[in-house]
């Protein structure tokens, strides 16, 4: 504890949520510049030139999908996670399968309200802890890949582990719409026309982007709901 | 040059240098992540928040996290196959996820003319155009972060000011939208092999009871320690059931 004589003055901090972009900005650079790194270190180590043709056509490919995407879930995950864990998360990755879940489900059991002043700071601490015990899961997996390949790829936890996402979206699905369940009738019905009436190429093609749209969907609904004073 | 031949890329892929970078890819996960931590824990005391209510944050979170890392992990095996060891650890630890690696890694295989991704026809110019296309396509949303979210979350904080029940509701709605996309992502699995699909759809309907049964026991049988741990006990119920239906 630090100790302070009765003639100074206190300090007036701004608050977490307005401090924490300028370290936040430093970590992200940081953060991309390593990212970068990675490629043009290999390059330099073995001394190889990149296909530039490949490269051109795999960033058409992938690019135009996912540089897009990227910059929506950046705008739609934003005000889930708040400023910190926003930063954090999106340079440790793994987003919808894990950290905003994550999150969500910390502030839940903490009663804390997404978006306020505390919802942002223990965003922060469980994004924070998710990064961490990924990473030792990751680290160890990598240490113990040998012994571990073969119980993981084993006949019964294979399946288990294909089902990760839809067991993790059936408990949170429950948690939420049982909150809230005439926010979630429009988007339901939605991707539930969408999936079940497009023709199954174009709706696999179209659904690793789709949630900008059906978070588009939700909103009107909501907007309708206001309205009439129904949520 | 300075006479590096490689004969075997897969020696090159799962070399001390890859297990290097993805040493130093972890090590600063791990201070960054420290760092926000600490950061996160000091103004939460500032803030007035309780020891306790930080460290059953931290405790969820950990507890919660166990399983879907798994996964993750085991995505790690399926790529190590097209890619080695490192690039794959290296990849699932900064920003992507195992569903945008698998698929930004393999067009850019196809792209460079390879049948698919696999590690016995690579080459190191290709694989290092794998590296660059799989780095760069990921990077738009840290990219926004660092230039533009202050000031879109500075626009959010308003309308919450504004209008804090409709604030309240859009911020709700964000993540209503992704819940229910997830939902229905089973639907397009039973149109293309229906069985896997049915599975999943059980699965998620087994987690959603279960949860609903942790839910109730925490509300009125007051058993308050299952509290932190109802979502992964859940989870785990329906995916007990697809491992030993599946």
């Amino acid at each position: 504890m630090s100790s302070r004589s009765p003639h100074d003055q206190p300090v007036v901090r701004a608050p977490y949520s307005e401090t924490i972009h300028f370290v936040s900005r430093v970590w992200t650079g940081l953060g991309l510049i390593l990212i970068l790194a990675i490629p043009v270190l290999f390059c330099l180590r073995y001394q190889v030139w990149p296909d530039g043709q490949a490269i051109l056509a795999g960033l058409l490919k992938v690019g135009v999908i996912y540089l897009p995407i990227g910059v929506i879930e950046a705008i739609t995950f934003g005000p889930i996670l708040g400023g910190g864990a926003s930063y954090l998360a999106f340079i440790t990755g793994n987003l919808t399968n894990l950290k905003i879940p994550c999150a969500v489900n910390a502030l839940e059991q903490a009663k804390v309200e997404q978006g306020s002043e505390a919802g942002e700071i223990l965003s922060t601490l469980s994004v924070a802890t998710s990064s961490i015990v990924t990473n030792l899961i990751l680290v160890m997996g990598v240490l113990l890949l040998i012994p571990l390949t073969p119980v993981l790829q084993s006949p019964v936890l294979t399946p288990a582990f294909a089902n990760v996402i839809p067991a993790l979206f059936g408990a949170l699905g429950y948690m939420f719409i049982s909150r809230n369940w005439r926010l979630s009738v429009l988007p339901l019905l939605f991707i539930l026309i969408l999936f079940l009436t497009l023709p199954l190429g174009i709706a696999k093609t179209i659904s690793g982007g789709l949630i900008p749209i059906t978070v588009l969907v939700t909103l009107i609904g909501a907007r309708v709901l206001y309205k009439r004073n129904w949520v | 040059m300075r006479g590096v031949i490689v004969l075997d890329f897969s020696a090159t892929a799962n070399s001390t240098f890859m297990y290097g970078l993805g040493a130093l890819v972890a090590a600063f996960i791990t201070i960054l992540s420290g760092v926000f931590l600490i950061r996160a824990w000091r103004a939460g005391r500032r803030q007035g928040l309780t020891a306790g209510v930080m460290l059953k944050v931290i405790r969820t979170s950990a507890v919660f996290t166990i399983v879907p890392s798994i996964a993750i992990l085991l995505g790690l095996i399926t790529m190590a196959g097209g890619l080695g060891v490192p690039l794959p650890w290296i990849r699932l630890s900064v920003i992507g996820s195992v569903q945008y690696e698998l698929i930004a890694a393999d067009s850019a295989a196809r792209s460079a003319g390879l049948p698919g991704l696999l590690l016995r026809y690579m080459t190191p110019e290709i694989f290092a155009s794998v590296m660059i296309v799989m780095t760069v396509c990921i990077l738009a949303g840290p990219v926004f972060n660092l230039f533009f979210l202050k000031r879109y979350l500075g626009r959010v904080n308003r309308l919450q000011q504004k209008d804090n029940r409709w604030g309240k509701l859009v911020v709700a709605s964000l993540f209503m939208g992704m819940i229910c996309t997830f939902l229905g992502n089973p639907i397009l699995t039973v149109r293309e092999t229906p069985r896997a699909g049915w599975i999943a759809l059980l699965v998620m309907a087994i987690a959603a009871v279960i949860y609903a049964g942790c839910d109730a026991l925490v509300r009125y049988g007051k058993q308050k320690w299952l509290d932190g741990f109802a979502l992964p006990i859940s989870m785990i119920a329906g995916m007990v059931v697809a491992g030993l239906i599946g």
